[in-house]
């Protein structure tokens, strides 16, 4: 018999596994679900492995057959260093390397596009583009929108510069600071239903296409699963105060094993201080925009977390270098400090040179509506 | 017990004897308790009064004998504390441990001291000199820098911090330079030659040219991002990273290993490294006692001149590489806050591929050109 073990959770894309299925069982090799790694698989012959149910190579069933005639090889590995076979045969680690290459399964579910709100942080704005274009350099279909709230000069040069590169971003500019406004101001205007809410302050480390491929679909999959679907944010730039004021001692920090995707019910999440906020947060528009406290025009995500009964968190850990701001930019706080905006807002669409008035007052649904019947 | 003291495993004792002698002029008895006993220490003391709080050896409380005197007037409150949050008094029938932190859930049962403050006072050693190393990546500069300068508030100024420009782009003299506009105690040297690793020992002959060699010197490099709680958490830390090198071979900040690129990532995974982190609950260091993979990065390292010399010598490149530096330090001890390896993103933000390692050869001579005096000279290893 011929195995291949999958690392995959329950709720792994339905189309992905059957996909790999199909596959493996053409080759007459039957297919494993594990959560374990590789190390912690003890089977008697060699077998295949698959670090996630997204990744896909060519010839499993050669590929095994040469593994299990030659089991003292330890490792099968192809060229681009991913192990596709393991035999624990023997303890030694080194790797017989295949003139072959692994890639990534693409789901047909629809990437969700990004929309990142910035004001005048420039340092932060470059590194935060940088990696969220790095992040999906495997996806052509990708969108990013960019909501440039009254930036700065230099703010303003990046996001000119990032349009000039990258067909697949857009970006409206507003004159007004739209502050927390931002995201209901911005999915207004591109008439975004749902998207990952991103702000001008989060790095996404480069190792998302090795973990997550295609995150954004993975993301839009995972929400088809769940109330919430938000990405962890990097805990060890808090503030001190975090550590000190108390608030871990009543709410303990959710800690995050080595699994990818932890899915959490609304009880037991509110017992713990979960790293999540306003980078790599999926936002469906019509649950999220809506009765507005008509100061702010905006809502927290802890409208979201009532709502909610139960969440999935990514454990791929957002850097938020905002937390460093009172380092970098010592008083930026103080221009969002009051948070007040006025309703009527208007915006340039920066590549199109389309101007539109957006009234951020009312809910999202009737937002779609009116726009749909054009009232 | 009038006052309590918390204390690191390796501790100043002229700090702490200091500390002890100046209550005991205001008739104040001293505790002296190692960070993770605290727990335990309070959970035993629920029935004394009020106590004054040291969180380290080297705090100093403005008018602490007024703070005791009105805390034990007043039981009804589980802390005093200064205008910055920082804890002055305890009342340990009222007062939790968490992560080694005194807590009052009763927020009602906190008072704020409006006269009285603590402040660090700094250990009597020489600080390492810091040699922050930068090359063509001006964006990383300016932010470790900026968490460099801020985590040494208020004696930034103390510490010897020389930035080295190895071979620089023009962003990054500027960015030198503006530093220097606002923090005029930073020096600026700039080499011509890209020295790469061997830029330390350079460096080393040329402050050893002007009779400035330093005891100890730490190599930091330009992308390598503090969080902004180092101030408060580890203050005057470069006097305690010092202090530390009188017993360990190197003193380290880590960084966080969330970031470490795909490369790194398949490494760990491909040799099943254990790269927990152990440390002793309380405590705010950790040693390589209890793990042999403490993950050095090298972003932040400090270490005595003499033994980085003798690995440059061991070393077949004429300069330490990363084996050199570990083969010859037995033990290392390292905060338990870490830092951000930017650098570990420098693929995605445009600069040259992490994939790869290259130790190359490094010319025995450099022209190493100090920016502020306008001096050059000609430096032989």
């Amino acid at each position: 018999m011929r195995f291949a073990y999958v690392n995959a959770d329950p709720l792994e894309n339905t189309e992905v596994l059957a996909d790999l299925k199909i596959r493996l069982d053409a080759s007459g090799i039957t297919m494993r679900m594990t959560d374990k790694p590789w190390q912690e698989i003890y089977h008697p012959c060699p077998f295949l492995y698959f670090r996630n149910a997204y990744i896909r190579f060519d010839s499993e069933g050669q590929v095994i057959d040469f593994h299990i005639k030659n089991p003292h090889i330890p490792l099968i590995q192809t060229l681009n260093r991913e192990i596709i076979s393991v035999s624990h045969f023997t303890q030694e680690l080194n790797s017989f390397v295949i003139r072959s290459t692994t890639y990534n399964m693409r789901p047909s579910i629809e990437p969700l596009p990004i929309l990142l709100g910035t004001h005048c942080r420039p340092a932060y704005l470059q590194l935060t583009i940088n990696s969220l274009i790095n992040s999906y350099t495997l996806d052509d279909k990708q969108r990013l929108y960019i909501v440039a709230s009254q930036p700065d000069e230099e703010s303003l040069k990046i996001i000119e510069k990032t349009l000039s590169t990258h067909s697949n971003v857009s970006a409206v500019y507003s004159q007004e600071n739209l502050k927390y406004a931002f995201a209901n101001f911005g999915s207004k205007f591109f008439n975004l239903s749902q998207f990952i809410h991103f702000e001008d302050d989060g790095i996404i480390p480069d190792h998302i296409n090795y973990n997550i491929p295609f995150w954004t679909r993975q993301l839009a999959y995972r929400a088809t699963t769940t109330d919430i679907v938000a990405m962890r944010i990097y805990e060890g730039n808090w503030a001190s105060e975090m550590f000190t004021c108390g608030m871990l001692d009543q709410k303990p920090l959710y800690k995050f094993d080595d699994h990818l995707w932890h899915y959490i019910k609304k009880k037991d999440a509110e017992q713990r201080t979960i790293p999540l906020g306003g980078l790599g947060f999926v936002i469906k528009s019509e649950t999220m925009y809506k009765n507005f406290d008509p100061a702010m025009y905006a809502t927290s995500d802890s409208f979201l977390l009532k709502e909610s009964k139960s969440m999935c968190l990514v454990n791929m850990p957002i850097y938020h270098i905002g937390a460093n701001q009172k380092m970098d930019y010592p008083g930026y706080n103080l221009k969002k400090k009051e948070a007040k905006v006025e309703r009527h807002q208007k915006g340039v669409n920066m590549r199109t040179k389309e101007e539109k008035a957006i009234d951020l007052a009312p809910d999202w649904a009737k937002h779609a509506l009116c726009n749909s019947s054009s009232c | 017990m009038d006052c309590l003291i918390l204390c690191d495993d390796i501790d100043s004792q002229e700090l702490s004897y200091e500390l002890v002698e100046m209550c005991l002029i205001h008739k104040l008895k001293s505790k002296l308790v190692l960070r993770q006993h605290f727990k335990s220490l309070i959970e035993n003391s629920r029935s004394l009064p009020p106590f004054l709080f040291f969180n380290e050896s080297a705090a100093r409380i403005e008018n602490f004998a007024s703070v005791i005197d009105f805390h034990r007037k007043n039981l009804s409150f589980g802390m005093i504390r200064d205008q910055q949050g920082v804890p002055l008094s305890l009342n340990p029938s009222q007062v939790e441990i968490f992560n080694g932190e005194p807590v009052v859930k009763d927020l009602s049962k906190i008072f704020t001291a409006a006269n009285a403050s603590v402040s660090h006072k700094l250990l009597p050693i020489q600080p390492p000199h810091i040699f922050l190393l930068a090359h063509n990546r001006p964006l990383y500069l300016e932010l470790s820098l900026n968490s460099l300068l801020f985590s040494l508030q208020p004696n930034s100024d103390k510490v010897p911090i020389t930035l080295v420009l190895i071979a620089p782009s023009e962003e990054v003299i500027s960015t030198a330079l503006n530093f220097h506009q606002k923090h005029s105690y930073l020096n600026i040297l700039q080499i011509a030659e890209n020295t790469h690793m061997a830029t330390p020992i350079f460096v080393l002959q040329y402050l050893e040219n002007k009779n400035q060699l330093p005891e100890s010197f730490m190599v930091y490099e330009d992308d390598f991002i503090l969080p902004s709680s180092i101030k408060n958490l580890y203050p005057n830390w470069p006097w305690w990273f010092a202090h530390r090198l009188k017993v360990h071979d190197l003193v380290a900040w880590l960084p966080s290993l969330d970031n470490c690129p795909t490369s790194v990532k398949w490494y760990i995974n491909h040799h099943n490294l254990q790269i927990t982190r152990n440390s002793i609950p309380g405590s705010r260091w950790m040693d390589n006692s209890t793990n042999s993979h403490l993950a050095m990065s090298g972003n932040a390292v400090a270490c005595n001149t003499k033994r980085y010399r003798l690995c440059a010598k061991r070393s077949g490149y004429g300069y330490p590489v990363d084996t050199e530096l570990t083969s010859l330090a037995a033990n290392i001890s390292c905060p338990t806050v870490f830092g951000y390896h930017i650098g570990w993103n420098q693929e995605q933000d445009g600069f040259s591929k992490l994939d790869g390692r290259i130790w190359p050869k490094v010319s025995k001579t450099a022209t190493i050109k100090d920016l502020i005096k306008n001096e050059t000279t000609t430096t032989n290893l």
